[in-house]
C-alpha cells in the first residue's frame, strides 16, 4: 500500500504532464499559445473533480474525507469562536443536567439490584384499608408454609440497641442491629464469609444470644481479627457469641421502620419479643418482609397465592380481618417515594434538552443561511451534494460530541458533588456513580441533538441552486418556509420553558409552605435526642421512671436550660397508633373500633415542646403512680370524637377492646382507662405535609405497660447546640456511663433534613427554568434579529415611503409576540396535562394555581418582548439610503 | 453546453463504464503508454464516437493498478524529453483481459440475439 501523501503529489505529477502533453499537442497543430492552454483545460475537465473521483479508488478516501471534514469543521468553529462556544455550552449544560438527573435515576430505580436473584425477590406487606402496614410474624410463619410460589419468605426487623464491643459492656453505643432468620441472607444470596448464619433453633427465646457481624464492623472494630468467631460482644448488657462475618450486601435502604442511611452493622436472630411467634402477636404488624419467587413463578401468580392465603387467615383469626396483601418487586422499596420525584426532575431535565435541541436547531439554521454563499461557492467548485450534507454534519457531530463530552464531566462533578453533600440523606445516593449506562445515555442524547439540529440544517444547504444564491446577495427570499420552521422551535421553546417555569414555581411555593406553616410547636433553641435503657439494668417500669427523673432533674440544673422532657413522642410525626374505647360507647364489629396517634410523656412535655393548652390543664407532676390517670388530647381528637360536646372528663379505655380483640399491638392483654383533663393545639403528627390526625398524650409513669426503655429527650435552651449537648452528655455520664446519647440535633436541623428533598427539587427546578428561559430568549432574539437583517431593504422602502418608526418596531415586535402568545397558550395546555405528575409532590396548592400560571406567563412575555427590542430598535434605526443603496 | 448535449454525454459515458476497464487494457496490449495517449488512442480508433472523459479515464487507471491488472512507472517519452507516467499490463491483467473480452463477446451476442431475431435464424 501506497501512503495518501506520496500518492497525491504522484497523481498531481501526472496530472500535470498529461495536461502540458495535451497543451503541447494543440499548439503543435497551429492554436494559439494563450488559447491552448484554455483549450487543454477545456478538455480536461474540472480537475478537482478528477483528482476526487481518483482518490476514491483506494480505500483509505474515506478516512481522509473524515480528515479532511473534521479539519473544515474545527477551521469553522476557529472563525466564528462565539458561535461554536454558545453551541458548546448550551449542549453541555442540557446534557450535563441530563446525564446528572438520569445518573440519579439509574442509582434509585434503573439500575439492577445487586443480588444474585434480584428478578425473583420480592417485599411482601399486608394491607389495612389499602394502606401497607407492614406484616407480623404469625401471618409471615402461615404465608411461608402454605404458599406455592415461594422459595423463601423472611420477616425481619431493626431495633435501636446500646452495642459494646467489650465484654463488660463499656463504651456502649447506640446503634441499629438488624433482627433476621438465616432465611433473609439466603434469600438475598449473602454468604457468610467467615463462620456460619443463625440456625432455626437459635430463632427460639434463651438461643438467641448470637450475632453475625458485617465486614465493613469487622474491618472498623475488630481490624478483620482472623480469630473473631467465638468472640463476645455485649448488646443492651447482654453478653453475644459472634458466629459469623457477612459481606457488606445489604443496603440500608432496606430498613423496614428506619431512615437509615448506611447498611445494618450487625444482626441478631429474629425474635423482637419472647412470644414473637405466638398467637397473641398475630395482630403486631410493622416488620419487613421479603421474599424469593420460585424460580418461573410470575409476580401475578405469587399476589394471587398470598392473596388467597390472607383470605383464609382472615376468615379464621378475628386479627386478620380486613387485612389484605401486597406483594412487590424489591426495587420498590429501593425507589420508595422518591420515584414520582424523580420522574418529575427527568420530565423537566428532557424538556431541558428539548429546547436546547430546538434552539441548537434554529441556530445552525440560521447560521447556514448565512452560509449560503459559501455552500453556493463550494458546490460551483465542484462539491457534490453529499460532500455538503456531510461537511454540515460532520460540523455539528464535533459540535456535539464537544458538548456532550463537557456535559458528561459536569454531570460526573454533580455525582461527586451529590455524593458529598447527601440532600436528605437519601441511602439510595450512596451508590451513585457514572456507570456505562449514564455514559450511553449521554452519548445517545448527543448523537440525537446531533442527529435533529444537524440534519434539517445539512438538508437546507444541500437544496439550494449554486447560482440562485450566488446572486442573491448571501439574502434568501425563498426561506419562508424555513422560517415557519424556526418560528415552530421557537414557540416549542416557549411553552417548554414556561412548563418548567411553573413546575419551579409551583415546588417553590410547595417549600414555602412546608417551610413557614403553622407547626403547632415551637421549634427555636429545641434540642432532641434519643436514649436507650437497657432492660438489663432498668427492668421495670420504676427503674425506668426514677432515672428519667433523675435525668431530668439534673439537667434542670444546667445553667440555661429552660425546660427538659423525657418522651416517647415528639412533633412533626407520631407513628404510633393504639386503639381505644370511649367509656359508654360500646363497639360491635372489629372494623369499628376507633384509633389514635398516641404517645407516653412526662408532665414537662407540652411546655418543653411549646404546644399550648386550649382547654383543660396541663400534666401536672401531682399526677403521679398512684393518681388517677389522665390524659390530654389534641383539637382534632375533640373534633372528632366528641364533635360539639365537652372532652373533659371523658373516660378513655386505652387498648383494644376485650369484648373483640384479645390483644394488641403495643399493649399486650393489658388496658388502661385515662381521662381527659385538657385540649392542646394541634401540632403536626404526621410529617410536614399532612394535617394534625388525632391525638392522646398520657403520662409512662401512669402507664407502666408502655413505659418501654426507647425515650426521647427534648430540651429547649439558650445555649449553643454543640454546648448543650457536650452538657448533656457529661450529665448522663455522671448518672450510668453506659447509656450513650445518640441522633442529637436541633429540631430546626431535623425540620431541615425532612424538606431537604423539595428544597433539593425547588433549587434543581428553579435553575433548570432559568437555563430554559435563557434558550427561550436567546431563540426568540436569534429568529427576529435575523428577519430583521432579511427585511431591511423592505423596511427601508417603508420608511422612505413615510411609515413612522414606531410601525416599524411594532412590525418586528409583533413577530415575537405572535411567537410568544402562542408558545405560551401550547404551554398552558401541556401544564394541565403535566399536573398529574406534580400533584403529588405538592403541599398546600393546587398545580394549576392560577396565580402562578398568570405569574409565569407574564414572566415569559417580559422576557419576549425584552429578547425583541433590540432587533426592533435596530430596525427602526434603519436608514432608508444605506438600506436601498446596498444592492 | 445545452441540456440535450449534456443528456446525451452522459448516455455515452455511462455507456462506457463497463467496458471501460476492457478498452484501456486492450490498448495496453501494444505496448506502455501513459494516461493521455490511451484517451487519445480509443478516442481515434472510435473515430471519436467515444469522447475520452479525463473524470473518468484517470480514476479507472488508478483502480486497475490497484487491482493488479496494470502497473506503472514513471519513464521518459522517446519523443518529448519529459517523464511520464507509464502503465504496462501485467501478467494477472492480461488474463483478465481474456475474461473480459469473453465476457464482452457472449453479451454482445445476447444483446445482438434479442435485437435482431431474423439475422439469427439465417
Amino acid at each position: 500500500m501506497r501512503w495518501p501523501w506520496k500518492w497525491d503529489a504522484d497523481l498531481e505529477r501526472e496530472l500535470a504532464a498529461d495536461l502540458e502533453l495535451e497543451e503541447e499537442e494543440q499548439r503543435e497543430r497551429g492554436v494559439p499559445a494563450e488559447e491552448a492552454h484554455y483549450a487543454a483545460k477545456r478538455a480536461f475537465g474540472n480537475p478537482t473533480l478528477i483528482r476526487e473521483q481518483t482518490r476514491e479508488v483506494w480505500s483509505w478516501v474515506w478516512l481522509e474525507r473524515c480528515w479532511r471534514d473534521l479539519r473544515c469543521a474545527l477551521r469553522q468553529m476557529r472563525k466564528s469562536p462565539g458561535f461554536a462556544a454558545v453551541v458548546v455550552l448550551v449542549l453541555a449544560l442540557a446534557i450535563g443536567a441530563n446525564a446528572s438527573v438520569f445518573s440519579v435515576l439509574n442509582a434509585v430505580v434503573l439500575r439492577p439490584l445487586k443480588f444474585p436473584h434480584a428478578d425473583r425477590l420480592v417485599e411482601i406487606t399486608s394491607l389495612k384499608d389499602q394502606k401497607p402496614v407492614g406484616t407480623s410474624p404469625p401471618d409471615v410463619k402461615d404465608f411461608a408454609a402454605q404458599s406455592r410460589t415461594f422459595e423463601k419468605i423472611a420477616v425481619y426487623d431493626e431495633w435501636r440497641k446500646n452495642v459494646s464491643t467489650s465484654a463488660n459492656g463499656g463504651d456502649a453505643e447506640e446503634m441499629l442491629v438488624g433482627l433476621a432468620p438465616r432465611e433473609l441472607f439466603e434469600a438475598l444470596g449473602v454468604q457468610p464469609l467467615l463462620g456460619r448464619l443463625f440456625t432455626a433453633e437459635e430463632g427460639l427465646a434463651g438461643r438467641n444470644h448470637v450475632a453475625v457481624i458485617t465486614e465493613s464492623f469487622w474491618r472498623t472494630r475488630y481490624q478483620r481479627d482472623a480469630k473473631i468467631l467465638g468472640r463476645t460482644l455485649t448488646i443492651n448488657d447482654q453478653p453475644y457469641t459472634i458466629i459469623g462475618v457477612v459481606p457488606d450486601a445489604i443496603p440500608g435502604w432496606m430498613s423496614a421502620s428506619y431512615n437509615q442511611q448506611r447498611g445494618l452493622a450487625l444482626w441478631e436472630p429474629f425474635l423482637p419479643a419472647p412470644d414473637a411467634w405466638s398467637e397473641a402477636s398475630r395482630s403486631g404488624r410493622g416488620f419487613g418482609t421479603i421474599g424469593l419467587l420460585r424460580r418461573g413463578a410470575s409476580l401475578a401468580e405469587a399476589q394471587a397465592d398470598l392473596t388467597q392465603i390472607a383470605a383464609n387467615l382472615a376468615a379464621s383469626y378475628p386479627a386478620d380481618q380486613g387485612v389484605g396483601v401486597e406483594v412487590m418487586p424489591l426495587a420498590n422499596l429501593r425507589s420508595g417515594d422518591l420515584k414520582p420525584l424523580l420522574s418529575l426532575l427527568m420530565g423537566a431535565v428532557a424538556l431541558i434538552l428539548l429546547i436546547a435541541c430546538s434552539n441548537l436547531a434554529a441556530l445552525l439554521l440560521a447560521r447556514n443561511s448565512a452560509r449560503h454563499r459559501e455552500f453556493a461557492l463550494r458546490k460551483a467548485l465542484g462539491a457534490g451534494r453529499a460532500a455538503l450534507v456531510r461537511q454540515v454534519l460532520t460540523e455539528a457531530l464535533v459540535l456535539s460530541a464537544t458538548g456532550s463530552g463537557l456535559g458528561l464531566g459536569m454531570a460526573w462533578g454533580t455525582t461527586l458533588a451529590l455524593r458529598r453533600s447527601d440532600p436528605g440523606h437519601l441511602p439510595q445516593l450512596l451508590d451513585l456513580t457514572l456507570d456505562w449506562r449514564v455514559v450511553a445515555f449521554a452519548l445517545a442524547a448527543g448523537l440525537g441533538t446531533c442527529l435533529f439540529f444537524g440534519v434539517t440544517p445539512a438538508l437546507a444547504s444541500a437544496r439550494l441552486h449554486a447560482a440562485d444564491a450566488l446572486k442573491d446577495g448571501g439574502r434568501s427570499s425563498s426561506g419562508r418556509a424555513r422560517q415557519g420552521f424556526r418560528k415552530m422551535l421557537v414557540t416549542a421553546q416557549i411553552a417548554l420553558s414556561l412548563m418548567l417555569l411553573v413546575g419551579a414555581g409551583l415546588v417553590i411555593q410547595t417549600l414555602e409552605r412546608l417551610q413557614h406553616q403553622d407547626l403547632g410547636f415551637g421549634i427555636d433553641h429545641l434540642m432532641h435526642a434519643q436514649l436507650y435503657l437497657p432492660p438489663a439494668r432498668y427492668s421495670t417500669p420504676k427503674a425506668i421512671t426514677a432515672f428519667c427523673d433523675l435525668l431530668t432533674a439534673r439537667l434542670r440544673a444546667v445553667p440555661g436550660v429552660r425546660a427538659v422532657s423525657v418522651t416517647e413522642v415528639y412533633p412533626p410525626s407520631d407513628r404510633w397508633r393504639e386503639m381505644f374505647s370511649v367509656e359508654g360507647r360500646r363497639v360491635a364489629r372489629i372494623e369499628d373500633i376507633p384509633s389514635t396517634a398516641f404517645g407516653v410523656v412526662d408532665a414537662d412535655y407540652l411546655r418543653t415542646a411549646g404546644i399550648t393548652v386550649v382547654q383543660g390543664r396541663d400534666f401536672s407532676a401531682s399526677d403521679g403512680e398512684r393518681t388517677l390517670p389522665v390524659a390530654i388530647v389534641n383539637q382534632a381528637f375533640a373534633k372528632k370524637f366528641f364533635p360539639g360536646q365537652n372532652p373533659l372528663e371523658r373516660r378513655i379505655e386505652v387498648g383494644a377492646p376485650a369484648n373483640l380483640l384479645a390483644a394488641d399491638e403495643w399493649m399486650g392483654t393489658q388496658r388502661v382507662t385515662v381521662t381527659i383533663v385538657g385540649v392542646m393545639r394541634d401540632n403536626l403528627d404526621q410529617g410536614l405535609a399532612l394535617p394534625a390526625a388525632p391525638q392522646l398524650l398520657g403520662l409512662f409513669r401512669q402507664m407502666p405497660m408502655v413505659n418501654s426503655g426507647f425515650k426521647d429527650l427534648l430540651v429547649r435552651s439558650d445555649l449553643a447546640p454543640a454546648a448543650l449537648q457536650h452538657s448533656i452528655e457529661r450529665q448522663l455520664r455522671m448518672l450510668d456511663p453506659g447509656i450513650p446519647l445518640s441522633e442529637a440535633a436541633s429540631m430546626s436541623e431535623r425540620l431541615g433534613d425532612l424538606t431537604a428533598v423539595q428544597r433539593f427539587t425547588s433549587v434543581i427546578l428553579a435553575c433548570f427554568a432559568g437555563l430554559g428561559l435563557m434558550l427561550a430568549a436567546m431563540g426568540i432574539y436569534g429568529v427576529i434579529a435575523y428577519l430583521v437583517a432579511q427585511r431591511t431593504q423592505e423596511i427601508g422602502i417603508r420608511l422612505a415611503l413615510g411609515a413612522p418608526r414606531g410601525a416599524v418596531v411594532w412590525l418586528v415586535s409583533s413577530q415575537g409576540l405572535r411567537m410568544t402568545l402562542a408558545g405560551v397558550a401550547v404551554g398552558l395546555a401541556g401544564t394541565a396535562l403535566a399536573t398529574r405528575s406534580l400533584t403529588s409532590l405538592l403541599y398546600g396548592i393546587s398545580a394549576l394555581d392560577p396565580r402562578t400560571l398568570a405569574l409565569a406567563s407574564m414572566a415569559l412575555l417580559g422576557i419576549a418582548l425584552a429578547a425583541c427590542a433590540l432587533p426592533a430598535r435596530r430596525a427602526s434605526r434603519i436608514d432608508p439610503m444605506q438600506a436601498l443603496r446596498i444592492e | 453546453m445545452s441540456s440535450m448535449e449534456k443528456k446525451s454525454q452522459q448516455q455515452r459515458a455511462s455507456l462506457l463504464q463497463g467496458t471501460l476497464d476492457m478498452l484501456i487494457l486492450r490498448t495496453l496490449l501494444y505496448g506502455p503508454a501513459h494516461g493521455h495517449e490511451i484517451g487519445k488512442h480509443i478516442q481515434r480508433t472510435t473515430n471519436d464516437f467515444l469522447q475520452m472523459q479525463h473524470g473518468s479515464l484517470y480514476p479507472a487507471l488508478h483502480r486497475l493498478e490497484k487491482r493488479g491488472w496494470v502497473s506503472s512507472q514513471w519513464e521518459t517519452a522517446p519523443d518529448r524529453n519529459r517523464e511520464f507516467k507509464y502503465y504496462r499490463l501485467t501478467d494477472k491483467g492480461r488474463k483478465q483481459l481474456v475474461v473480459e473480452e469473453s465476457q464482452w463477446k457472449q453479451m454482445a451476442e445476447a444483446v445482438a440475439r434479442v435485437m435482431w431475431p431474423a439475422a439469427e435464424e439465417r
